[in-house]
Parts: C-alpha cells; sequence; structure tokens
C-alpha cells in the first residue's frame, strides 16, 4: 500500500512529509557512503584473506608431508604415543573491533608455538621427524586463527555491504520516491482543497 | 645392575640360530620391488610373507596399514623374545640390558597415555611387548591412575628411583620431559655399567653403544640448537659415555651462541664428515630429518660391519637385532609413505639399505 493511500492532505501532514523526506535524503547519502566504505574495506580485507588462504593451504600441505613422513619412518603408533605427552591446550581469546559500524571478531591466541623441550616428551628419546611435524601442525592453527579472522570479518562486512546495498536501494526507489508522491499529492489535494473553498465563496456571494 | 653372569653364555649355538634368521630378512630388492607396488599390493605381499602369522592373528582388530604396522611390531616383538629364549649366561644378560629400550619406549607410551588420560586400550594399542618387562605387568600397570601411581608400581626395576628423583620436575613443569629423559639416560648408563669378560668383541659392543650415545646426543644437540636453547637447559638431556665426543666436547657444542655456530664448531670433530652432506641438505630444506638419517645410517653399518667381524660373539646378534628393527621400519616406510601418497623419492630417502 502506498503511502498516499494513509495519508490526510493536510499542512502539517505536508510540513511532517517534508521533514521524513529530507531526513530519508541524509539517510540516503549516509548510508551510500557507509556501503561505498565497506567495499573499499572489504575489497582491501579480500586481499588479506586471499593471501591468508594461500598460507593456510601451503602451511596445510606442509603439515600433511611432515605428519606423513613422521608416520611412515616413525610409526602411527609412535606419533599417537607422542602426542598423549601434551596436555595443554593453546588459549584463544576472542574480542571484537568496530570497522565503519560493523562489529567484527578479533581473534588473539597465545601457547601454540612451542620449543621441541616444551612440548611434553622427552627430546632423547624422541626423533625431529616428530618435532617438525607438531611444528607445522602449530603453524597450521595459527595460520588457521588468522584465516578464521580475517574471513569471519570478510564474512561479516559481506553482510552488511549487503544489507546497507537493500537500505540504500530501499530508500533510493521506494521510500523517497512514495513520500515525494505523497507530498506531490498532498500539495495537488491542498491546492485543490484551496480552489473549491474560492468556488465556494464567490458562489455564496452572488 | 647387571654383574658378570657365573655362566658364560652359548655363543655359538645362539649365533648359529641369529645366523640361520638373518638368512630370512629381506634383501635390498624387496624394497625396491615394495615401492613399485601399490598399498593392497603391499599388502598381499606382506600378508603372504614371514608376517603372516601376526597378520592373520590380527586381522580381525585392524585392516589396511594399520594391521601391517600392529603385525610389523608384533613380529619384531616375537623375534626379540625369541633372541632372549635362546641366548643364555652373559650373552642373555647383554640382549636383556640391549632390549630394556622397549621397556622404556613402553613405560613412556603407559607415562604419556596416564598423564593424557587415555583409554587403556588406546595405551595398550602402543605397547611393543619385546622389553624385559612383561606384558602382564604393563597391564597390571595399565590400572593405576595416575603418572606418580605408574611409578610406584615401577618399584621392582631400575628406573624406579631414578624416577622417583625425577617426579619432581615433572611436578614443577607439569610435562612428561624429565620423567622420559630419566628413563633414556638410566637405560644407557645401564648398558654402559655392565661388566663384560673384556674381550674384542666386547669392546665392540660398547664401540657401538658408545657411537649409539654420540648419534643421540648429536641429534638433541641439532634439535635443541635450532629451537636456540641455553645451554645450561641442554646439557641434562645429554647422555654421558659417547665415543668419540665427551661431555666437554658436547658443552662446548652446547655454548655455541647460535645454530651457525654450533654447525662450525661441529666441522672441528669427526663426526662432520658423516654428517657435513645433510646439513647442505638441512640448509636447503630446514629439516633435520636429513641429518637424522645420515647419523642413523652411519650406526647401522657399523654395527653391520661388527657383526661379522666375530662370529662367535655378542656382535652378530646384535647385528641381527638391529637389521631385524631397519626391516621393519623400512616395511612400515613404505607402507605407510603409499598410503600417504609420499613420493618414492621421499620414500625412498626414508629408507636405511
Amino acid at each position: 500500500m502506498a503511502i498516499k493511500d494513509n495519508i490526510k492532505p493536510t499542512r502539517s501532514e505536508l510540513l511532517e512529509l517534508k521533514k521524513k523526506i529530507v531526513l530519508s535524503q541524509s539517510g540516503h547519502k549516509l548510508l551510500k557512503m557507509k556501503r561505498d566504505g565497506l567495499i573499499m574495506e572489504f575489497f582491501e580485507i579480500m586481499d588479506k584473506a586471499k593471501n591468508a588462504r594461500a598460507e593456510l593451504m601451503k602451511s596445510y600441505g606442509n603439515a600433511t608431508q611432515k605428519i606423513a613422513i613422521a608416520r611412515a619412518v616413525e610409526g602411527n603408533v609412535a606419533v599417537m604415543s607422542a602426542a598423549f605427552a601434551l596436555k595443554e591446550q593453546p588459549e584463544i581469546n576472542l574480542e571484537s573491533k568496530n570497522v565503519m559500524g560493523v562489529v567484527v571478531p578479533k581473534i588473539e591466541s597465545s601457547g601454540i608455538m612451542k620449543h621441541a623441550h616444551e612440548r611434553g616428551y622427552g627430546v632423547i628419546g624422541t626423533s625431529s621427524r616428530i618435532d617438525e611435524a607438531a611444528e607445522a601442525y602449530e603453524r597450521l592453527v595459527e595460520q588457521i586463527i588468522i584465516s578464521a579472522e580475517i574471513e569471519s570479518a570478510m564474512k561479516k562486512l559481506l553482510d552488511d555491504i549487503e544489507k546497507t546495498k537493500r537500505r540504500v536501494n530501499a530508500l533510493e526507489f521506494k521510500v523517497i520516491p512514495e513520500l515525494k508522491d505523497a507530498e506531490q499529492f498532498i500539495k495537488l489535494r491542498l491546492e485543490e482543497m484551496e480552489r473549491e473553498e474560492t468556488f465556494r465563496l464567490k458562489k455564496i456571494k452572488a | 645392575m647387571f654383574g658378570r653372569s657365573a655362566t658364560a653364555g652359548n655363543y655359538a649355538y645362539a649365533t648359529t640360530r641369529v645366523k640361520a634368521r638373518k638368512s630370512f630378512l629381506f634383501p635390498r630388492e624387496t624394497y625396491m620391488k615394495l615401492l613399485q607396488m601399490s598399498v593392497p599390493e603391499i599388502n598381499r605381499f606382506i600378508g603372504e610373507s614371514k608376517y603372516k602369522q601376526e597378520i592373520d592373528e590380527l586381522a580381525t582388530r585392524y585392516d589396511g596399514i594399520d594391521l601391517v604396522e600392529y603385525a610389523l611390531n608384533l613380529n619384531l616383538a616375537r623375534e626379540m623374545n625369541d633372541i632372549l629364549g635362546f641366548c643364555q649366561g652373559e650373552l642373555r644378560v647383554i640382549m636383556w640390558a640391549y632390549l630394556m629400550r622397549w621397556d622404556v619406549w613402553n613405560i613412556k607410551s603407559l607415562l604419556r597415555g596416564k598423564f593424557y588420560n587415555a583409554t587403556e586400550d588406546d595405551i595398550r594399542e602402543t605397547f611393543v611387548p619385546a622389553g624385559s618387562i612383561s606384558m602382564q605387568d604393563f597391564n597390571d600397570l595399565l590400572k593405576k591412575g595416575s603418572v606418580p601411581d605408574v611409578v610406584e608400581g615401577l618399584s621392582k626395576t631400575i628406573f624406579y628411583k631414578p624416577l622417583i628423583n625425577a617426579l619432581d620436575d615433572f611436578n614443577k613443569t607439569k610435562t612428561l620431559a624429565p620423567l622420559e629423559n630419566t628413563l633414556d639416560l638410566v637405560y644407557y648408563e645401564n648398558l654402559l655399567s655392565i661388566d663384560l669378560p673384556g674381550t674384542k668383541a666386547d669392546e665392540l659392543f660398547v664401540s657401538f653403544i658408545r657411537r649409539e650415545i654420540d648419534f643421540t646426543n648429536l641429534r638433541t644437540l641439532f634439535r635443541l640448537k635450532r629451537a636456540g636453547l641455553e645451554h645450561e637447559k641442554i646439557m641434562p638431556m645429554l647422555i654421558p659415555g659417547g665415543a668419540r665426543l665427551n661431555m666437554d666436547d658436547l658443552r662446548k657444542l652446547a655454548q655455541a651462541p647460535g645454530f651457525d655456530d654450533f654447525i662450525n664448531l661441529l666441522k672441528e670433530y669427526s663426526y662432520w664428515a658423516e654428517t657435513a652432506e645433510a646439513v647442505d641438505r638441512y640448509r636447503q630444506t630446514g629439516s633435520l630429518n636429513a641429518v637424522e638419517i645420515a647419523l642413523y645410517k652411519d650406526q647401522i653399518a657399523f654395527a653391520e660391519k661388527i657383526s661379522h667381524l666375530y662370529p662367535l660373539s655378542i656382535c652378530p646378534i646384535l647385528g641381527y637385532a638391529i637389521r631385524k628393527n631397519v626391516e621393519v621400519n623400512n616395511i612400515r616406510t613404505i607402507s605407510r609413505g603409499k598410503e600417504m601418497e609420499l613420493s618414492d623419492e621421499v620414500i625412498k630417502s626414508q629408507l636405511v639399505i
């Protein structure tokens, strides 16, 4: 249902509508600026996300190769046994930051990368293959955290761009034209009422 | 712990039996043939070889490459137990002490499992029943609730007192590293303390153990210097009694300020000849794997050499035990490597042939 179908053609309504039109136009301008800003931010983050994803794939390939060598040479049993030696879990802190009004996650981790002597198992009885597999997986976890932060920020930005775009379009193609139509309708109706009033007065005089 | 036995060993009998067994070891060509096979073909080949009995036994519990790995471990364990069974007198004492490395392995697995709160079945799967402590004893230890309880349960072994002393460090650091390192140190200390008759062959056996200590120390140094650890923290992880690197040499190497300085310092020692090429490969790949394999191959070559020198001594028996271990490792490397889709070139570089 159009706005004008529900509106009373009065001067106060007209004033109210004019205010709404001004507000919608400034809102439209601001949202357009926000949309453009978000798109620029998105392209920047997309480059970072591409690099992070490439790094992640590289780390994954490396970790797969290292664990394959460790499992082949040391045996699955040895790798499983060494994995039992570490109980400590890495700490992951989840905070948030604001990018042009969009709240995106900020993930910080600690205690992922460890030295050979900090991984729980004894150094004397193990080999560098176990160290290298563990190190490759530690790097992979770090890379996953970096990618998770960037990619979830990218997804949130994308959602917000979509939302802002819908709002801009709604204002530009629906709300503002309808408000303008309603304004035009009230103006015409008021003029018509004025003419009727003049005609009535003339008829009474005659 | 091990004084000289009252009876001399049955060298003639034991070495003859070992010689017969040695003839069943896979020749080099078999590994080359395995490298050309696919995973199912390897499984079938192993299932029809001397590992058939173990494959058949374990086939209901495992499948694929896991079945091959567990069957190889079981076969190795049985082979080692057989050797212990037919060795007598001082020969048995020496082999007993040498095979204690599997006790060390099993105790470590048990401690790790208890530390991680793994299930009894998961821990049991990591055991290799080739040592001097019976699987029944390990099953009893499996029922213990915590790491200190497991240590208490080892009261009848040589590891008990050193482990009790290391428990303080375990409680402070909350890692198993102090206990595991203690087990390795006690193992070598015990091996070097055996009272041997002092024949040339015995000297060669001791020199093999000392070279193994050098190999282990060098491996530790390479890893810890790369990690940038200070020498005070490295020293407790080095084993005394090496053949060519005494504690002063090791301290000097550990005190090198950086990894490159350590490499430059290592050039002054005789082990540089064995490691130089592998260190170059490390510089290209960033992996110490090549260095470890070079040192290990050198150690295996030495064992092979001494096994031919004195036919009626501990040396051929030790040589066989090592070759059997190498065979098991090689088959596992090929089959796991194939399963994990490693290239033939990478698999080949990990083999000791």
